[in-house]
């Protein structure tokens, strides 16, 4: 008797567990709200640009339900922009019954890894800043708002060619900083590539690249990669009396207040570029609301973050809260933002192309022009 | 690879490999006088070294120096830089007694096996990375500017900056100091005599437990002193950095020969001069390859490492 229990019982578990694997509509089960999240670093060194971003988010899901019928939640993933962590943490966002959808990742190496577990569970997925060229035209759940870097590369060739003769170009290993750097190299001819290297990200030691750079004779550097590394980078090249004149380029990974704090007036002058539009010109009514919310200055992206967000938004207002029909809305529809249109093309990509100059006057990121 | 770097800025890369080494070199002492008395790799040893850098920005910031970017001028740099050096060292070499005491010295007299204080010494490791990670947000920290950096000697392709001479002198005082420390004081003697053989040393009437903390206690000061030498030539910590550096430095106690102190010093002035060179020929991503292929030829030959030999037969 005890032993036809326990069988009873126990395939009586295993009839539940099966159902609930195998139920399609597994996540329309959602008890709560439906929740958009975000993924990036909001802690770690890179975590300036994620929490940016992620103030973006939180507050067009905020405006949207100041009106909204289906109220919607803003949650967040914290990856600390590590392609190590984020494929765990995407796989929870796929297994909450709740998720509609990602704005995210913040950088290209956590979003590489992230894409195939959120094409796995169908979740709909729109990058405000992850530019790396091999990210689109890989699974129809990605898209996103930003041009990529085979835009952002030639430009800031062109600045660099602009600026100086022989120009260096040192990268960081990531998919990131290696894909910029490859692209920015493609774009120079032989007499102006004065050399190469590349370093490892989290290093402080420099001394051997400028070294080389000084031995190179350039009057221009190039870097790809992130504001930590950039940071110490561009303090070593100004300590050193034969580059201290040396012009330094880089893309919109450096492009960030921490970059400023971290290097101090050696960050005077970087000529830095990114597809990210400056809030305070594009959208000045959204550059208000979020200083009087958050009670800070917007960073790069945070705009895009905004429109990301609002494209979801938009698409549960038109009646969608499956994830399926989200992704279609997505690929199929244009939707304008604050400050810019969004479409995406079949690869993924943002069919409205933009990039900018920046550079760093007084301790302040200014817009120079656009591309 | 790119051999005219190599000789084109050939004095350059020598000197700041030296510095570089030199650096490591009190690091490495820590691992290396550690082993020397209880046969146990202190992983957490990069950890002292990283709060040695903390406590050298903590002083910065009790002193409200710590977003200055002009240097300070010499007499008040000389004040300051003393105050931060002493402090940071005073730091490490507490937080390393303090480690003995809390990962090691039970697990040593219960008499545990080696594996035990290795999993504990990583343990340790873990946990002080992590809590520091969450203090500082892991984020990037930049240390003021202490100390002018324009050159001051010009030697071929080698620009002498004061910071660089005083990270120079700096340690070579230590090493004097440390070498006298071992060969001719009462603790010295009980160091080598514990190192040699614990059971008769105890049998002389050494306090073996006396010796092995302030064996810690030498460790953790000069690991906190290279801290602040770290900190005025590189301008910038962070949680994890003590892996950074720890690993290196480690990696320069087994190449001379660990538990041997010459090895150590041997062996980090030869990684520092490795990893400049190697980094200018190859590319700086391909150091840490070259670093311990080095490392492994070096071992396949000789063991014990460069100076093994010499503390072999000193301890038959």
């Amino acid at each position: 008797m005890k032993k036809k229990l326990l069988a009873l019982a126990t395939s009586t578990v295993m009839m539940v567990g099966a159902t609930v694997a195998l139920s399609p509509a597994a996540f329309a089960a959602c008890a709560g709200n439906f929740k958009i999240y975000f993924q990036g670093a909001l802690t770690g060194p890179y975590a300036e640009t994620g929490i940016n971003e992620n103030n973006g988010v939180i507050l067009a899901i905020k405006d949207y339900n100041k009106t909204a019928t289906v109220k919607l939640e803003a949650a967040a993933i914290d990856t600390e922009a590590s392609g190590a962590k984020s494929p765990a943490l995407a796989k929870k966002v796929v297994d909450d019954e709740c998720a509609l959808g990602v704005v995210g990742g913040m950088y290209s190496g956590e979003t590489i890894n992230a894409v195939p577990v959120y094409e796995g569970g169908g979740v709909p997925v729109i990058s405000p800043s992850a530019t790396n060229p091999g990210l689109t035209n890989k699974s129809p759940i990605f898209h996103r708002v930003v041009a990529n870097d085979l835009v952002q590369g030639p430009v800031l060739a062109t600045i660099a060619k602009r600026v100086g003769k022989k120009i260096f170009v040192v990268d960081d290993a990531t998919p990131y900083g290696k894909g910029l750097a490859k692209i920015v190299k493609l774009n120079l001819t032989k007499s102006q590539l004065a050399g190469t290297d590349a370093v490892t990200e989290g290093t402080t030691n420099f001394s051997s690249v400028v070294s080389k750079v000084k031995s190179s004779k350039a009057t221009v550097v190039f870097y790809g990669g992130y504001y930590p590394e950039a940071s110490i980078f561009i303090k070593a090249l100004r300590d050193n009396p034969a580059t201290k004149n040396i012009k330094f380029v880089a893309g919109d990974g450096v492009l960030d207040g921490e970059y400023l704090k971290l290097a101090g007036k050696n960050a005077e002058g970087s000529y830095l570029t990114a597809p990210g539009l400056p809030m305070q010109t594009s959208a000045p009514k959204l550059y208000a609301a979020y200083k009087k919310e958050f009670n800070r200055e917007p960073g790069l992206y945070t705009l895009e973050a905004y429109n990301a967000a609002y494209f979801f938004t938009q698409a549960v207002k038109a009646g969608n809260t499956t994830r399926a029909s989200i992704n279609k809305y997505i690929d199929d529809t244009v939707v304008k933002g604050q400050g810019m249109t969004m479409s995406f093309g079949p690869s993924g990509d943002s069919e409205t192309i933009v990039m900018n100059e920046y550079t760093v006057k007084k301790g302040k990121i200014v817009w120079v022009r656009k591309y | 690879m790119d051999f005219s770097v190599l000789t084109s800025e050939f004095v350059s890369l020598t000197f700041d490999g030296i510095v570089v080494g030199a650096i490591y070199a009190l690091v490495a002492l820590g691992y290396t006088l550690v082993y020397g008395v209880l046969r146990l790799i202190n992983f957490a040893h990069s950890e002292i070294f990283m709060i040695g850098t903390m406590t050298c920005y903590g002083v910065t910031l009790l002193l409200n120096i710590a977003a200055d970017t002009d240097p300070l001028s010499p007499q008040v740099f000389i004040i300051v830089f003393t105050l931060i050096i002493v402090t940071a060292a005073v730091a490490s070499g507490l937080a390393a007694v303090t480690l003995e005491f809390v990962a090691y010295r039970r697990l040593r007299v219960m008499r545990a096996s080696r594996l035990s204080s290795l999993i504990s010494a990583i343990g340790a490791s873990f946990f002080l990375t992590e809590l520091f990670r969450l203090l500082t947000d892991s984020k990037n920290i930049a240390f003021p500017r202490l100390i002018d950096k324009e050159p001051v000697l010009v030697i071929s392709s080698a620009y002498i900056t004061l910071d660089k001479i005083l990270v120079l002198l700096g340690a070579s005082v230590l090493f004097i100091v440390l070498n006298r420390l071992i060969n001719h004081t009462k603790l010295g003697l009980g160091i080598r005599a514990v190192s040699q053989d614990e059971n008769t040393a105890v049998l002389m009437g050494v306090n073996v437990n006396r010796v092995v903390s302030m064996t810690f206690l030498v460790g953790g000061v000069l690991a906190g002193a290279g801290s602040a030498f770290y900190m005025a030539f590189y301008e910038t910590t962070k949680a994890n950095v003590g892996f950074l550096v720890g690993v290196s430095a480690f990696t320069a106690a087994v190449l001379g020969g660990i538990g041997n102190v010459k090895g150590a010093l041997v062996g980090s002035f030869a990684l520092g001069l490795i990893q400049q060179y190697s980094s200018a020929v190859l590319g700086y991503n391909w150091r840490d390859v070259v670093t311990f292929i080095i490392l492994v030829l070096v071992l396949l030959v000789k063991p014990t490492g460069l100076l093994g030999e010499a503390l072999q037969r000193a301890r038959v």
